[in-house]
């Protein structure tokens, strides 16, 4: 339905507003809870894993709910693979 | 004829109007804009609606809770992947003790509250029934080792906090799916329409871990967006609510326990913070009132909201969150009762 893609449209750009604005104001590493660096380099990973698969090319199209378009979705993965890779290096910088 | 040019002449008329209303509401979204980009760049809005202080609590809340919702897609994949079809039903049976087995389950499978509802999902579409997925829903939030350990650390080690909020999460989570299991909805094809039942024989080795992780994300897509939402709507009801509400009932033990019922809701806290929230009102609140906060703001909260009908039916949503409510007023007023020695 058109309000359901407008709202997720929202959504998204909700998303990116949060993730950009951490970026532009350089206080990504904001984005690093001291007490919970284990779950968020987990996470990170497991984020990453997630990200590569789906993006690893692939014979038949997937039985799930993802999108299908390669470049939408390779939008939307590198979108959520970004906090993933910060979640890592804050969490490396913090323990290290 | 004379019908036909009727007709044409009323289209026409329809169009005519339907493009001066798409005109006109065109235009009073630009006005809007542009009245809306004056105000914030003279300040104003800045002070009317503290965008900043917005900005900074739905950053915070979006960044803390996404590793949550990252692990929970994770177990639901995973579950969903590598657990048999029936495996979950027979576990999880429709009885009192499996019940308490699937209010229990969050204190072994290591998600909170944002990654509860992927699992339910996954629960669910392996034949659990809705009521049993409830209680896991319901009490997950609070029974989880994050959460518990949390409670323990900020009430400076005391065991009493820790027993009386798990103890109460899983009694109200057991009530309230003996409840709504009344007239809980059966398992249609829906739920399995979506996605694959559970580990094929024609899925080995790299097909399964890529079915897994295509599940992951899946869900991640599915329940992100109404975390979003729901972290934007907490942000905005943290930054305007009236700070100076806190202490008006704290003189007033029946008030002040509906007062933090709704704060802990309307702030719609992540289960590690909430506990640290709740210690440093300790000292202006009742036990009882203390209690309905950690409760209430786990289990009746923004999130749930939204994301529990993504699940469940509006009945059993419904139902279950008014019984969830009721009780913890109730156990709020046993534990003043018992601990202050007063029920108000």
């Amino acid at each position: 339905m058109a309000s359901e893609r407008t709202l997720r449209g929202l959504i998204l750009a909700l998303y990116g507003w949060a993730l950009s604005d951490m970026l532009w104001t350089g206080s990504i590493y904001r984005m690093i809870n001291a007490g919970m660096v284990p779950v968020q380099m987990l996470a990170g990973l497991c984020l990453l894993v997630i990200v590569g698969v789906s993006l690893w090319p692939r014979k038949t199209a997937p039985d799930t709910g993802v999108a299908q378009g390669v470049w939408f979705r390779g939008m939307l993965y590198a979108l959520f693979a970004l906090p993933a890779v910060i979640y890592l290096i804050g969490a490396y910088t913090g323990i290290s | 004829m004379g019908v036909l040019l009727g007709k044409v002449g009323a289209h026409t008329h329809a169009t005519v109007i339907g493009g001066k209303l798409r005109a006109v509401t065109l235009a009073g979204v630009i006005a809007l804009c542009i009245g809306v980009t004056v105000l914030y760049e003279a300040g104003a809005l800045q002070q009317l609606l503290r965008i900043e202080t917005i900005r900074a609590l739905f950053q915070s809340i979006v960044w803390e809770a996404f590793p949550f919702i990252v692990l929970g897609a994770v177990v639901s994949a995973m579950m969903e992947s590598f657990i048999r079809g029936d495996a979950m039903a027979h576990m999880l049976p429709d009885s009192l003790g499996g019940r308490a087995v699937a209010s229990l389950l969050g204190v072994v499978l290591p998600v909170c509250d944002c990654g509860a509802v992927s699992v339910a999902r996954t629960l669910r579409r392996k034949g659990v029934g809705e009521s049993i997925a409830f209680s896991y829903a319901l009490s997950t939030p609070t029974l989880n080792l994050v959460a518990l350990y949390a409670t323990y650390a900020a009430f400076h080690q005391q065991w009493t906090w820790v027993i009386l909020r798990g103890g109460a999460a899983l009694a109200i989570a057991m009530v309230a799916g003996l409840v709504v299991r009344v007239r809980e909805e059966a398992l249609t094809e829906q739920w399995t329409s979506d996605y694959s039942v559970g580990p094929s024989p024609a899925r080995k080795g790299w097909a399964l871990f890529r079915h897994a992780t295509d599940h992951a994300g899946a869900e991640i897509f599915a329940v992100g967006p109404f975390f979003i939402l729901s972290a934007l709507m907490a942000a905005v009801a943290q930054s305007l609510w009236p700070i100076h509400s806190i202490t008006m009932f704290t003189q007033h033990s029946l008030w002040s326990i509906v007062l933090l019922m709704a704060l802990g809701s309307v702030l719609s806290l992540c289960s590690e913070a909430d506990a640290f929230v709740a210690a440093s009102l300790s000292t202006l609140f009742s036990p009882g009132a203390i209690l309905a906060f950690l409760l209430m703001g786990q289990m009746v909260d923004l999130r749930n909201l939204l994301l529990m009908p993504r699940v469940f039916s509006r009945r059993t949503v419904v139902a279950g969150l008014a019984v969830a409510t009721i009780l913890t007023f109730v156990f709020a007023l046993a534990v003043n009762r018992y601990l202050v020695g007063g029920w108000v």
